[in-house]
């Protein structure tokens, strides 16, 4: 035995157990001398969470998922997840378990309940324990969305038996009918419109009418109410009643006044009469006037002398000297 | 009817009775030989005094030829990786794929491999000359147990030292798997390293030990096994390195299925 060589292996044995514990803690992500505390999680189930699977709060990671256990006690499941001492839990925290991407790798999430208040998260026996929920996995989504396939191909074949070319034709008609029925619907639904727009509008118009002849009959009302307390309706029945008096006394003065005028009427039918008769002589040509009126000779001599007249002026006025001879001495 | 058989089929069939019995009575002699050698344990003072000699044999001279291998397999796994997800499946998943596969199959799986034929091969050869040399016998007639001097230290340290040549080995193929993400693919160290955390988990360290352990036990056994049931010339010898080599060769494979069946 060589010194070398207990030397060489010891190196490699040493060396490797080292790169073991090294390794091992490296490839889990822990921080050696990082102080970390404990939080624990109840859960109604984990879906495909794991040891090892990263804890996020607000997507940055701060430690990691330490144990998963069934708890014996209750129907659920209990998490130990191991945190950064430094880090300041939310108020009221809440874990969610959901995958980190799409390949099977799931990661615990802390959250305020207020992000998500809609999640029925499991109530833990403990109020140590955070409450939790989780995600539905993938194969729960496929599950459901199997299942959904499965239900659309019942339909589908019921489609295909209820479907014939007949039935499209009919329901081709259908749809042509309820197209124009709708357009009918249309068209009577715009005319009703109309007249109930009129009918309001006249109705508005008839209330407004409405309400100022009522707002008018309350005005009288209340003149007449203020009347009748004030007396005046009885001072209007007095003056009327004066009124009626003077219109008495004026009718019996009017009455005295036709009397007294029927017999100047008498009067002035004499007049008339002996005007009459003047007028008769006139036109009779008797007295003066008369012949004045009657005989044309009288106006022919009137105009000849006017004539003359004015010849013996004009005459007058060119020669003056020959009418009028003035001598001083 | 045995007539017609011993005229046709008789040698062919004849063949197989005798592989059957060589076989059964091969198991037979190899359980009896581990039972010797589970007694030879207790003969601590013997072996203890050369079973450092065996460890740095097979473990230290063995570890350039396992960070060889491991080497090239981290750089085929990145690229081979790469090149099935492109597309389909991001690529920080190359970084998963490394460290799975060299945890928990290749790294243990390739190194045993390899020191089968080293290690394995190298102990027949030596048990074999030993034993058609009457080196053995000498031994015996010394007093000394040949068990406890010359198969329980190659054992003890097949068994010790094949995990820490695996635990070197995996660390190197990651780390090669890494240079070549970072250099050849379009990946960075953050992504290569968020996928080889991804989904590891302590037990995948523990599993490739156990492996590499069970792996160390079967091929110095049966190297030790062959060797020192050598009979003959140095053409026996021969045949018994060949023989161990494919039978710890297969003893390997057969343990890697039993493991992933019984512990993953």
């Amino acid at each position: 035995m060589s010194a070398p060589a207990e030397v060489r292996v010891g190196l490699m044995v040493l060396a490797g157990l080292a790169l073991i514990v090294v390794g091992t803690i490296w490839m889990q992500g822990w921080r050696i001398g990082a102080e970390e505390r404990e939080v624990v999680a109840w859960f109604r189930e984990v879906g495909q969470l794991q040891g090892g699977n990263p804890v996020k709060l607000r997507g940055v990671p701060i430690g990691r998922v330490e144990s998963l256990a069934l708890d014996q006690r209750s129907a659920g499941v209990i998490i130990r997840m191991s945190i950064s001492s430094e880090v300041v839990l939310p108020e009221d925290p809440v874990v969610i378990l959901s995958p980190e991407s799409l390949f099977g790798d799931w990661q615990a999430e802390i959250f305020p309940r207020s992000r998500y208040p809609f999640y029925s998260y499991a109530v833990s026996p403990s109020v140590e324990m955070l409450p939790g929920y989780s995600l539905p996995d993938v194969s729960r989504l496929t599950a459901v969305a199997d299942r959904i396939a499965e239900n659309l191909a019942v339909i589908t074949d019921r489609i295909d038996i209820a479907f014939t070319d007949e039935t499209a034709v009919n329901i081709r008609q259908a749809i042509d009918n309820i197209q124009e029925v709708t357009a009918r619907l249309t068209g009577l639904v715009e005319a009703q419109g109309r007249t109930v727009e009129d009918l309001a509008a006249g109705l508005e118009m008839t209330t407004a009418t409405l309400n100022e002849a009522a707002a008018t009959a309350g005005r009288t009302f209340s003149r007449i109410e203020s009347s009748i307390a004030q007396g005046e309706l009885t001072r209007i029945v007095e003056n009327v009643e004066r009124v009626t008096l003077q219109l008495d006394s004026l009718s019996r003065s009017l009455g005295t006044v036709t009397g007294e005028l029927g017999g100047a009427v008498g009067n002035a039918d004499s007049a008339f009469s002996a005007l009459n008769g003047i007028l008769t002589e006139l036109e009779a040509g008797e007295g003066t006037l008369g012949m004045l009126l009657q005989d044309t000779a009288l106006y022919r001599e009137l105009v000849t002398t006017n004539t003359l007249v004015q010849d013996l002026l004009e005459d007058f006025q060119r020669n003056p000297r020959k009418y009028i001879n003035l001598r001083v001495f | 009817m045995f007539r017609a058989m011993n005229g046709v089929w008789g040698a062919p069939i004849a063949w197989v009775g005798r592989s059957a019995l060589g076989t059964a009575g091969g198991f037979g002699q190899f359980g009896r030989f581990m039972a010797r050698v589970g007694r030879s344990v207790a003969d601590t003072r013997t072996w203890s005094a050369v079973v450092v000699v065996q460890m740095a044999r097979i473990g230290v001279s063995s570890l350039p030829i396992a960070l060889f291998i491991a080497a090239f397999t981290g750089i085929v796994l990145a690229l081979q990786a790469s090149y099935t997800f492109t597309g389909a499946v991001p690529l920080y998943f190359v970084g998963v794929l490394v460290g799975k596969t060299m945890l928990l199959e290749l790294g243990p799986v390739l190194i045993g491999l390899a020191l089968a034929g080293r290690v394995g091969a190298n102990i027949a050869a030596e048990l074999g000359t030993m034993r058609v040399t009457e080196q053995i016998d000498a031994l015996e007639t010394l007093a000394y147990d040949p068990l406890a001097y010359l198969v329980v230290p190659r054992i003890i340290a097949g068994v010790v030292m094949f995990p820490l040549v695996v635990a070197f080995a995996d660390a190197t193929g990651v780390v090669a798997g890494w240079i070549t993400a970072i250099n050849l693919l379009d990946l960075s160290t953050p992504e290569f390293v968020r996928g080889l955390r991804l989904f590891f988990l302590p037990f995948d360290v523990t599993y490739s030990m156990i492996k590499a352990g069970s792996f160390g036990l079967a091929v110095t056994a049966i190297g030790s096994f062959y060797g020192f049931t050598t009979r003959g010339g140095a053409e026996a010898v021969g045949r018994s390195t060949t023989q161990a080599v494919v039978v710890s060769s297969m003893l390997i494979l057969v343990l890697d299925a039993f493991w992933a069946v019984t512990l993953l």
